[in-house]
């Protein structure tokens, strides 16, 4: 028996045959060109556990998976053996409205989580583009956040507490379940954003919001980025009932996004005033689609090249303006957080412009890392997407290995190569 | 201590700044809470460099450091437990930085938390969290301890508004953890550090975010004839999709401290007061004000005050969180407890800490961020009787039982500190604290910074207890909740 049929068998015994996959069926789960020799679908908590165990037993690199609409985030993986789809563990496990919290497992959809909260008028802060694809995990494990962090902040900011399982199998929490806990270290934080390379997120609670009563959208067109960005920068100063904002261009326009919500008075003048505000700056009303999805990620595995610039919001209309030379095809901005997504075709000369794009954030004092770079295939000549290592790279490294010594989890993904 | 370990540390920060003397050292061997331990030496360094350079040359002694802002925290975390050098952060207190376009300010551990604020309100800006002792507590100590405040409800902890760190490493590198700008690539050491109670590293300069001041504030005051209907009033609130930027409770026992010495307003002969704001936009906080007086008032509340002048806004807010203090007119002593539950668990737990004080024959006065779930009862004692310090660990616990029993924490903001530190079990596996663990591995702390906080030990609890039993004492009215 070859090396894979041996592992195919090992994963049956765990996970039944149907939910592993081997041969062709990995091609869905290739990245950065490289496919895994299998990948499965756990259907508990305890199964992916022991997949788990069986991995870190015989060192096989694993990539936990989602909805798969943000694995162009991160360095292609050193090793992958094996990839984790969590989207058969999708029950919402707990939903009290009254607290105003919810659990649940990793592999649902963002898009039937909100279903199912709005049944109760609530929401979860989670913003990630294509939610009806993205998961809870996924959304966490790359700390994504689209234009509703304006008002429902970052994801580190409403997880209150998650369930792991760590590289060698063993199930362990973090945080609790209400809304306020310093009870040891808050390793929530750690696991936001670590790109499954620290432990796959198994479970999460959420503080969660009530649907706002009334709501609306405005679009105002800007011939430039300053007056946009003095706009956006006004709306956050008067504290107007704004629940989403981005800005974003296409041919020379600079087209600012506003999303309203919370009672209808508050609603009715936040939409005179910001109109107001706008058409003093310049503005004019405009009425074109948002595509900010479209410029963080793709549903589909697309060809684009993306990098995200993140500048201090004083100098975003800066870095907006120098960037208009690199002719991307969209932008978008979020302008009072500070970051700029950017994205060139295929065919676009994808060292040059990342370099280029990397020299208009350090020119503003930013930073900037390649979001997604399809076609850099694994073992391509050494790019750190990350861009230069930040000044705690060699602590973060000692986190990795207090976590996962024996590398297994997504291998290189991280900053430094981590 | 080592004669060379002083002089060498009177080299880095001069002599004027190392504390030696027993006189000196009693300052320093105490917070807010029971805990009393005395340092072997108290440095005051004037520089993130001198830290760094104090750090290292403790490392090579092998003493412990712990770092101390204020001393107004509730859980031992800035009481010695193990000796060593206590490294207090008064002399590290400037504002460094304001920075109005992009709303954050770069501060020094050491300066006080409403201090931020103030510098920030000539811009229209302020630092959200306030915990009742702002006008005192330090920066630092509200990152260690992840402090949080009666308008954390809405506005979030301290963790929701540092930016970015500079932290001394265990081997005594300076090094900086994420920065002004937004979501710096890597993991989120910022998140791990804050809220590790000064056992990760000492921080020496701290980012935070600073928010523009709310258009308008309605503060009300709800008044109940019991406690049990003031906390239905709370699980209503909130199961209406209604989130305050404050509702906090007290109760009969605290208004009666309160009122003779601060006259803040309270009426003394009700059961239990809300206090709540709305804040936002004009027509958002009306509304919500009034969806708020409307619970109230279904949920039997005996009078409901809205209306005040700023003047009369401020003397509420000054009772409220001098509340701590005056409950030194009620009982010699108090114990006081930081519990989190379930908002829709607020009544039946509630009734369940005061059924409890009454078993143990113990006066309770409850004072909390309901809003949050998150609860304080302190437990009133006289501790020259004999056997009371033993009934009210013995209470205490039996009362974060239950707030753990309901689904809740032992510690909603004060910290894990010395005293609770073998109740983490209780909501935690073993493999969880050991995950936990790898978190001070990677930093290469060990027993560095502020050892014997945090983690439980091996010991049982009655050699913890019977230390705890020694160190209680009077609290003075210096104390914050």
């Amino acid at each position: 028996m070859g090396l894979a049929a041996a592992l195919e068998a090992a994963l049956a015994d765990i996970l039944g045959p149907e939910a592993v996959l081997t041969g062709e069926g990995t091609a869905a789960y290739a990245v950065a060109g490289l496919a895994p020799v299998a990948a499965v679908r756990p259907a508990t908590v305890e199964q992916l556990a022991a997949v788990m165990r069986l991995a870190h037993a015989r060192g096989l690199a694993v990539l936990p998976w989602g909805g798969g609409t943000m694995m162009g985030l991160g360095n292609p993986p050193r090793r992958y053996d094996l990839a984790i789809d969590m989207r058969h563990l999708d029950r919402v496990l707990e939903h009290e409205p009254a607290d105003l919290t919810c659990t649940v497992e990793a592999g649902i959809a963002i898009g039937d989580l909100r279903s199912r909260l709005a049944a109760a008028g609530q929401t979860v802060g989670l913003d990630p583009p294509w939610p009806e694809r993205a998961t809870v995990g996924g959304t966490l494990a790359t700390a994504i956040a689209g234009p509703r962090r304006y008002a429902w902040g970052h994801p580190r900011d409403f997880t209150i507490g998650m369930r792991v399982v760590l590289a060698d199998g063993r199930i362990t929490r973090a945080g609790g379940k209400v809304v306020k806990n310093v009870a040891g270290y808050d390793l929530c934080k750690l696991y936001i954003g670590s790109l499954g390379t620290l432990a796959i997120i198994v479970e999460a609670t959420f503080k969660l919001l009530p649907l706002p009563r009334a709501s609306a959208s405005l679009a105002f067109s800007f011939p430039g980025p300053g007056p946009a960005c003095r706009t956006a920068r006004e709306l956050w100063r008067r504290g107007l009932a704004v629940t989403g904002m981005a800005l974003q261009t296409q041919g020379g326009q600079y087209e600012l996004l506003v999303d309203l919500g919370g009672s209808p008075g508050a609603v009715a003048r936040s939409q005179r005033e910001a109109t107001e505000l706008a058409v003093a700056q310049g503005g004019r009303e405009a009425g074109s689609e948002p595509f900010w999805q479209e410029a963080l990620a793709s549903p589909v595995a697309s060809r684009h090249l993306t990098v995200r610039l993140t500048v201090l919001p004083s100098r975003l209309a800066e870095a907006l303006a120098s960037l208009e030379a690199l002719g991307p095809t969209l932008v978008v901005a979020f302008p009072t957080v500070g970051h700029i997504y950017a994205r060139w075709p295929e065919g676009a000369d994808a060292r040059a412009v990342v370099g280029q794009a990397l020299a208009v954030a350090r020119a503003v004092g930013g930073t900037g890392v390649v979001h997604s770079w399809p076609w850099l295939a694994a073992g391509a000549p050494l790019v750190d997407v990350w861009g230069p290592p930040p000044p705690s790279a060699a602590l973060m490294r000692r986190v990795k290995e207090a976590w996962d010594p024996a590398g297994v989890l997504a291998p290189g993904r991280m900053v430094a190569g981590i | 201590m080592n004669a060379r370990l002083l002089s060498e540390l009177k080299r880095i920060v001069g002599p004027r700044y190392v504390l030696h003397r027993p006189e000196e050292l009693v300052v320093y061997e105490y917070d807010a809470t029971i805990e009393r331990a005395l340092p072997e030496a108290v440095v005051l360094p004037g520089s993130a460099e001198e830290v760094a350079a104090v750090v290292r040359l403790a490392r090579g002694y092998g003493v412990p450091v712990t770092p101390r802002g204020a001393g107004t925290g509730l859980s031992g975390g800035a009481v010695p437990c193990e000796g060593g050098i206590v490294l207090a952060t008064s002399r590290l207190h400037r504002i460094l930085e304001i920075d109005p376009e992009n709303a954050v300010a770069v501060v020094e551990p050491g300066v006080v938390n409403l201090e931020v604020s103030l510098a920030a309100a000539p811009f229209g800006l302020y630092y959200a969290p306030d915990p009742s002792s702002q006008k005192a507590c330090t920066i630092g100590g509200n990152v260690a301890e992840n402090a949080g405040g009666p308008h954390c409800l809405r506005y979030g902890t301290t963790t929701n508004h540092v930016l970015g760190l500079e932290l001394v490493t265990a081997e005594g590198d300076l090094v900086w953890l994420g920065g002004k700008t937004a979501d710096s690539p890597g993991y989120d050491l910022v998140g791990v550090v804050v809220g590790s109670e000064g056992t990760l590293g000492i921080v020496t300069k701290v980012v935070l975010r600073l928010l523009p001041r709310p258009e308008t504030t309605v503060t009300i005051l709800a008044i109940f004839d019991d406690v049990d209907a003031a906390c239905e009033a709370v699980s209503s609130v909130i199961a209406h999709g209604i989130v305050p930027a404050a509702l906090e409770m007290l109760d009969r026992n605290t208004m009666l401290a309160v009122e003779p010495y601060v006259q803040a307003g309270y009426p003394p002969d009700a059961g239990a007061v809300l206090l709540i704001e709305v804040e936002g936009l004009r027509e958002e906080a009306e509304e919500q004000a009034e969806a708020v007086r409307g619970i109230c008032a279904e949920l039997a509340a005996r009078e409901i005050r809205m209306g005040f002048t700023p003047e009369e806004r401020e003397r509420l807010w000054a009772g409220r969180k001098a509340a701590l203090g005056a409950l030194g007119r009620l009982a010699p002593s108090y114990y006081i407890l930081d519990g989190v539950v379930p908002r829709t668990r607020l009544p039946h737990v509630m009734r369940r800490v005061y059924e409890i004080c009454d078993r143990f024959g113990l006066r309770v006065a409850n004072v909390f961020h309901a809003g949050d779930g998150n609860l304080h009862p302190n437990i009133l004692f006289d501790e020259r009787e004999p056997g009371a310090a033993r009934r009210v660990l013995d209470c205490g616990e039996e009362i974060l039982r239950v707030c753990v029993e309901a689904g809740g924490s032992i510690t909603g903001e004060h910290g894990v500190g010395y005293e609770k530190r073998d109740y983490m079990r209780w909501t935690f596996s073993d493999d969880d604290l050991a995950t936990m663990a790898a978190l001070k591995r990677a930093f290469g702390a060990g027993d560095a910074f502020n050892p014997g906080k945090v983690f439980p030990t091996h010991k049982g609890c009655g050699e913890v207890s019977s230390r705890m039993r020694s160190a209680i004492a009077k609290l003075g009215p210096e104390a914050y909740v």
